[in-house]
C-alpha cells in the first residue's frame, strides 16, 4: 500500500513542479549579522530570553559552583568530563529515571551570538537526549572563545556531523499558552544558567 | 455558517474580541521590532523565498534524497497520498510495536488529517502536550491559532477547564499556577508513553534529518523518552541542504512569535539505541496545490502564523469564524484547495490589504492568491446569489451611460433609506457617507454652461 502511495506521490509531484529553478547563492545575497562574534551581545540576549550567565574564571571554579547546588540540596546530574553528579549517567536503567532530578550539567560546542542558542550534540548529552529536558535546571558551559555571529557561520561550524541527534538550546523552556502571559519552565527546565568559561576547557572530539 | 456570520458570534463578546485583536497586533509588533533588529532581514526573506521556489522546482528529487539518506540513517519512510491513508499508516506503527498510549506534540498535519478521533476510536490514548493544544483538548474543541492554539480563551476559561479535567482548585486563574499544575499532569503521561508523535519543521535532502522547534521542550520530551518516534511531515517540509537551515530557523521564531529562536530547535538524525523512528510524508492534495501556478507557492509556508497575526480580519474575527482548521491569510489560501465549495467564502474573509504579504518571511504572495481564489470560487459558480446578481446588475447599469446616469440620480435618493433601515451590512454599524446634492455630471454641466 505504501509502497504504491510512494510511486502516485513522486509521480503527481514530478508532473505538477515547474521547470527547474537555480538554486540561489546565499553569499550573493549578503547573509549574516555583518558583525563579529560579541560575547557581550550574546549575554544581552540571553538575558532577554530568560537564562541566568555567569562568567567562569576555569573548570575549578565550575566544579565549585556545581558543588555549590548539590551543598544546596540538589540531586546533580553530570554529562561533563571531570565534573561529578550525584546521579551517574551510566547507571540508568532509562532516560525516564532522570524524572526528579534537579540539576543537569552539559558542555555546548558553541553558542550562538545573534539568538543566545548553545549547540548541543548527542556525545555532549553523555548519550541521553533527554537530559536538557527532563531535569528541573540545567547549568550549560560553553568556552568564552566558544561563539559564532549568527545562525549561517553556526551551520558552517558545525558542517559534516557523525551524531544521531543534535539541538539549539536557547534558554529556559517557556510558554506563552494562557492568554499570552509569558510563564518560564512549560515541560522542560525551569531554569537555565549559561556558564561561560574563559580558559582551560578541553577542545570537544 | 458563512465566515461573516460566524464572525458575528464572535463579535457578540466585545471585550474578548478587543482582548483578541489588541493581543495578536503585540506579538506582530514583538515581531517588528525583532526583525528591525536583524541587519539583513530583507535578504533573508529573499533567500527563503528562493530556496522555497527552487525546492518546489525540484520537489520530486529531494524528497527521494530525503528518504534516501533517512532510510540510511536507519528511520523508516512510510508514504500517505491522503489523510486516511497517513491515519492508517500511523496506527498500523502503533499497533505493530504494541502501544497504546501516544504523546503528541504539536503538529497542524495531524489536525487536517483528524487523526485523534481516528486512533481514539480504534483504542489509542492521545495526549496532546503542547499546552494550548492540551487545553483544547479537554474542551475537545480545535486549535484556533495555528501557533498559539488557545489564544481564544482567557485564564479564568482555562482555570474552569484544568478544574474539571486535571482537579485544579475552583477559580485557580493565575497563568504560572496553571501551568504548573499541566507540567504535573503531562509529566505523567511523557512518562508512561508508548510512542511519541512529533511534526516536523524542516527535513533536510542532504543528510536526512528532520529538525523539530518547540519553546516548551514537549517534542523533546517525548519523543527523547518514548521507544517509537513518529514525525509527520507534508511534503513541501524538505530542504536541499542543512545550511539552509540558518536562514529558515533565523525567519522562523522572530515570525512567529518576535522570540530571536525557539528554546529548542532539535535535528533528529538516527533513533536512539533500541528505539523506532519513523517519518510518514503526505500528500494530502499538496501536489495538487503544486499543479497551479498561481497557488504553488503557498506551499512554501514554514507555519510561522505572521499573516494571521496581522490580519485585520482575523484579529477581529477569530480562528473558528473559517471554516478550514487553519484560518486567517494562509488558511483561505490552502482552503480552497482542499474543498472549494467548502471554503467558497475564506478567500473573501479578508480586505486584501497587503499586510499579510509584506510580513511573510518567505514572500508568499498573500493577498494576491486570495484574489485569485475569489475569481476561481466566482468562475465555479460558487458565489452566494445574492453577490452574483449584484454584480449581474452592476454590469447592466454601467454598460450604458444612460442606465449610470439614471442610477446616480436615484442612488441618491436612495441613501438615506439605506441607512435608516440599515439595509446593507456595511451600515449595521456605521453610516454611510450622505450623498452630494448634485451629480458630478450635473456639477461639470452647471460649471460648463449646459454642455458637457
Amino acid at each position: 500500500m505504501s509502497r504504491a502511495s510512494r510511486e502516485v506521490i513522486l509521480g503527481a509531484v514530478s508532473a505538477a513542479q515547474p521547470e527547474s529553478l537555480p538554486l540561489p547563492d546565499l553569499a550573493a545575497l549578503g547573509l549574516g549579522v555583518g558583525e563579529r562574534p560579541s560575547v557581550a551581545a550574546a549575554v544581552a540576549i540571553l538575558d532577554q530570553i530568560g537564562a541566568r550567565v555567569l562568567r567562569l574564571r576555569d573548570l575549578n571554579q565550575v566544579r565549585q559552583w556545581v558543588m555549590q547546588a548539590h551543598v544546596e540540596g540538589a540531586s546533580v546530574v553530570s554529562a561533563v568530563p571531570g565534573i561529578e553528579g550525584s546521579v551517574r549517567l551510566g547507571e540508568l536503567q532509562s532516560p525516564r529515571d532522570l524524572d526528579g532530578v534537579e540539576l543537569g550539567v552539559m558542555r555546548a560546542r558553541f553558542g550562538v551570538c545573534e539568538n543566545g542558542a548553545l549547540w548541543l550534540e548527542e556525545s555532549d548529552l553523555a548519550f541521553c537526549r533527554a537530559l536538557p529536558v527532563i531535569v528541573q535546571r540545567w547549568v550549560v558551559l560553553v568556552g568564552a572563545q566558544d561563539w559564532v555571529a549568527d545562525m549561517h557561520e553556526a551551520y558552517a561550524r558545525i558542517g559534516q556531523w557523525h551524531s544521531g541527534f543534535g539541538l539549539f538550546l536557547a534558554g529556559p523552556s517557556k510558554t506563552a499558552d494562557i492568554e499570552q502571559c509569558l510563564v518560564i519552565g512549560a515541560h522542560g527546565v525551569v531554569e537555565a544558567t549559561v556558564l561561560i568559561v574563559d580558559e582551560g576547557l578541553e577542545p570537544l572530539a | 455558517m458563512s465566515h461573516a456570520q460566524a464572525a458575528g458570534e464572535f463579535l457578540r463578546d466585545a471585550p474578548r474580541t478587543a482582548w483578541h485583536d489588541k493581543t495578536l497586533w503585540m506579538v506582530r509588533a514583538r515581531r517588528d521590532v525583532r526583525a528591525k533588529a536583524v541587519p539583513d532581514w530583507e535578504p533573508l526573506r529573499e533567500a527563503a523565498s528562493r530556496i522555497k521556489e527552487h525546492t518546489l522546482s525540484r520537489l520530486s528529487q529531494y524528497l527521494q534524497q530525503f528518504e534516501a539518506a533517512a532510510q540510511a540513517n536507519g528511520v523508516q519512510v512510510h508514504w500517505a497520498a491522503d489523510a486516511d491513508e497517513h491515519n492508517r499508516i500511523v496506527l498500523e506503527i502503533l499497533q505493530a510495536s504494541g502501544s497504546r498510549r501516544l504523546v503528541k506534540s504539536k503538529s497542524m498535519l495531524t489536525e487536517e488529517c483528524h487523526l485523534n478521533g481516528y486512533l481514539q476510536a480504534n483504542g489509542v490514548e492521545v495526549v496532546d502536550t503542547d499546552l494550548g493544544e492540551r487545553i483544547v483538548q479537554l474542551q475537545n474543541t480545535p486549535p484556533s491559532h495555528i501557533v498559539m492554539p488557545a489564544i481564544h480563551l482567557r485564564r479564568v476559561e482555562v482555570g474552569e477547564v484544568f478544574h474539571e479535567h486535571l482537579g485544579t482548585p475552583r477559580g485557580m486563574d493565575d497563568a504560572t499556577e496553571l501551568t504548573r499544575a499541566a507540567r504535573h499532569h503531562l509529566r505523567g503521561h511523557f512518562l508512561h508513553a508508548d510512542a511519541a508523535l512529533t511534526g516536523v519543521n524542516f527535513a533536510v535532502a542532504e543528510n536526512g534529518a528532520f529538525v523539530v522547534c518547540t519553546n516548551e521542550g514537549n517534542a523533546d520530551m517525548g519523543a527523547h523518552l518514548a521507544p517509537v518516534h513518529i514525525a509527520c511531515m507534508g511534503l513541501e517540509k524538505v530542504i536541499p541542504r542543512q545550511e539552509h537551515l540558518g536562514v529558515f530557523l533565523r525567519l522562523l521564531a522572530r515570525s512567529a512569535t518576535g522570540q530571536p529562536s525557539t528554546v529548542f530547535a532539535s535535528h533528529f538524525v538516527r533513533p536512539r539505541p533500541g528505539q523506532q523512528m519513523h517519518v510518514v510524508i503526505v500528500d494530502n492534495g499538496r501536489s495538487r496545490q503544486l499543479a497551479q501556478p498561481k497557488f504553488r507557492k503557498s506551499l512554501a509556508c514554514i507555519r510561522c502564523a505572521a499573516c494571521m497575526n496581522t490580519c485585520p480580519v482575523y484579529r477581529r474575527s477569530g480562528g473558528y469564524s473559517y471554516s478550514y482548521f487553519i484560518g486567517g491569510p494562509i488558511g483561505s489560501v490552502l482552503a480552497p484547495n482542499v474543498d472549494k465549495a467548502k471554503h467558497s467564502d475564506m478567500p473573501f474573509a479578508s480586505t486584501l490589504c497587503g499586510s499579510c504579504t509584506a510580513v511573510c518571511p518567505v514572500k508568499i504572495d498573500l493577498h494576491a492568491q486570495l484574489l485569485h481564489w475569489r475569481q476561481e470560487v466566482v468562475k465555479a459558480g460558487l458565489s452566494p446569489w445574492w453577490k452574483t446578481l449584484a454584480m449581474r446588475g452592476m454590469q447592466w447599469v454601467l454598460r450604458r451611460p444612460a442606465r449610470m446616469q439614471w442610477a446616480g440620480g436615484w442612488m441618491r435618493r436612495f441613501l438615506p433609506l439605506v441607512n435608516a433601515l440599515r439595509l446593507d451590512p456595511w451600515t449595521q454599524s456605521r453610516d454611510l457617507p450622505s450623498a452630494p446634492k448634485q451629480t458630478f455630471r450635473q456639477w461639470l454641466q452647471k460649471r460648463k454652461g449646459g454642455e458637457l
